[in-house]
């Protein structure tokens, strides 16, 4: 289902984290750090994603023994990841109503509600896009850029850029088919 | 139109601005196939997605972090035999073995008490297990690491040097309460980690108190600089950098507070054997006396825990010095063993 499921391509890896290798854990830890930030962020919007994605990837190396087959690493750390946010929320909870010395109205958090699923899915579309748009040409991911994130009009992009308005719709079209190339596994999908 | 679209167009499309010939043209060809169905889903979703601006991800510096944690929170402690040079009398140098232990209350087999020692490296290729120096209740103790840095320990603290120090990086962990003399190097950083914080030689001699019990980490920095931050969050934003004269405070609520013109002699007075409280509260006084002199000091009264005391002691042995705070405070005190009273008279 999905490409992520063929790495790591060295089969003795797991057994090398369960044997204490740090680089092996690195290799795990810069593959799955960012999406899991991502993930976490949407969970728990405290501000604290990295801090709970940190030390899940902690929890797990001390108990490594327990690692098994590689292909259920991932939902292995997306689970771990997704308990220790909740907890945190639950946590906080208690936490702000014996400060603040009155009871606090604590929503659902809306990730309770969709399913877990989809935010795992997001959050590996996010990172995905994040490193897809890191290898754009430098013009192209600017005119892009300048209308996603600063909203800016085609005309305004265009005087921005000093090229012409048509050039600017080319640009963010060209943006358009390689960011589609880079994700090209996410249409497999399902 | 083909298995592709017209990109353009199809830009044009996400941003909202076809017209409705152009849009009805897009429908029907994502109409047109399954393929083009999922295409167009797709793109809809990655343009979305494009528009957030997600905070930044330093990912380095966090696996600097967890990897830190990693070091020190495995279990057993190392324990291992350390070479230690002495220069003989002629000068000639003698080689002396001891076991490092780590220390449970009374079995104190800590080697290194004052005076400098040096560690050599056993073997100069091979990768170190991180090592750690330990002091108990009652006792200190100075270390001179690889690199010649120099680190004093105060009572009941542990410091953990992490593997590889001196050939990268240089790092260490601290439990308690340390002060660093350190060998600067711009390539290889000195960083200490204490509970949530990591400081940063800048060329510095200071002052790092991190404490279990204490509610915040303190860098005091007696001279030079150095930059301290919080290990949770990496963003440059958070990094405070502190000169000479000048204490960093990681309160428990997450903020870092800086004091500038700081009178060292106080919170330094330790390493000199001297202890300085100034308006301290009494509870807090009496949990540092029974870390310098491993006792265990008991309040009677405890609406009395937050009386503030003023006082100081300098090389006193236990017992005067339980005289004096007795006296400060209006109580008695009475000693069995290592379990000290404060009582009312």
């Amino acid at each position: 289902m999905r490409v992520a499921s063929v790495w790591p391509a060295d089969s003795t890896f797991i057994e090398r984290i369960r044997a204490g290798d740090e680089h092996a854990y690195e290799e795990l830890f810069h593959r799955y750090y960012r999406e899991l930030c991502r993930y976490a962020a949407r969970i728990s919007p405290s501000g604290a994603a990295e801090e709970i994605v940190q030390e899940v990837f902690l929890k797990v190396w001390l108990r490594r023994e327990r690692l098994r087959e590689v292909n259920t690493l991932r939902s292995y750390l997306y689970a771990a990841v997704r308990n220790h946010a909740l907890n945190q929320i639950k946590r906080s909870g208690y936490e702000d109503r014996w400060r603040r010395g009155k009871v606090v109205e604590q929503s659902d958090a809306p990730a309770l509600a969709s399913s877990a699923d989809e935010d795992v899915r997001a959050a590996e579309l996010t990172v995905a896009i994040e490193r897809a748009l890191g290898t754009l040409p430098p013009r192209c991911r600017q005119a892009f850029l300048l209308q996603r994130r600063e909203h800016m009009s085609v005309a305004e992009i265009a005087e921005a850029m000093a090229i012409a308005p048509k050039t600017v719709e080319v640009q963010i079209g060209n943006a358009l088919k390689l960011l589609r190339r880079h994700l090209a596994e996410w249409i497999q999908r399902d | 139109m083909g298995s592709d679209p017209d990109w353009t167009l199809l830009g044009r499309y996400l941003r909202g601005a076809c017209s409705p010939e152009e849009t009805a043209g897009i429908a029907a060809w994502a109409a047109a196939d399954e393929e083009h169905a999922r295409l167009l889903a797709l793109m809809q979703a990655v343009w979305d997605a494009a528009a957030a601006d997600l905070p930044e991800i330093d990912e380095a510096a966090a696996w600097q972090a967890v990897r830190a944690r990693m070091l020190a929170a495995e279990h057993p402690p190392v324990v291992r035999p350390l070479h230690l040079m002495e220069a003989g009398p002629a000068g000639r140098s003698r080689r002396r073995r001891f076991a490092a232990v780590l220390v449970a209350s009374a079995a104190a087999l800590l080697v290194v008490t004052t005076g400098t020692v040096v560690w050599r490296r056993e073997a100069a290729d091979a990768p170190h297990p991180p090592r750690e120096f330990t002091t108990a209740r009652g006792e200190r103790s100075e270390v001179t690491l690889v690199d010649g840095t120099r680190v004093w320990l105060s009572a009941d603290s542990r410091l953990q040097v992490m593997g590889n120090y001196g050939a990268g990086n240089r790092e260490v962990q601290l439990v308690g309460e340390a002060y660093f003399i350190v060998r600067h190097d711009p390539q290889r950083p000195f960083r200490v980690y204490a509970r949530g914080t990591v400081s940063e030689d800048l060329g510095t001699e200071f002052n790092v108190r991190s404490y279990p019990e204490d509610s915040d980490v303190v860098v005091l920095v007696a001279s030079g600089r150095v930059a301290m931050r919080r290990t949770a969050t990496t963003r440059p934003a958070s990094t405070v950098e502190l000169g000479r004269g000048q204490m960093g405070r990681l309160e428990e609520d997450g903020r870092v507070t800086v004091t500038s013109d700081v009178d060292p002699g106080g919170p330094l007075a330790w390493r000199e054997g001297r202890l300085e409280f100034d308006q301290r509260p009494l509870s807090e006084v009496l949990r540092e006396l029974g870390r310098w002199y491993d006792l265990t000091i008991v309040l009677d009264d405890s609406s009395l825990a937050r009386v503030p005391v003023s006082l100081t002691l300098d090389r006193h042995p236990a017992d005067e010095a339980l005289e004096i705070v007795s006296r400060v405070v209006g109580l008695r005190y009475t000693r069995e063993g290592r379990v000290v009273r404060l009582s009312a008279k």
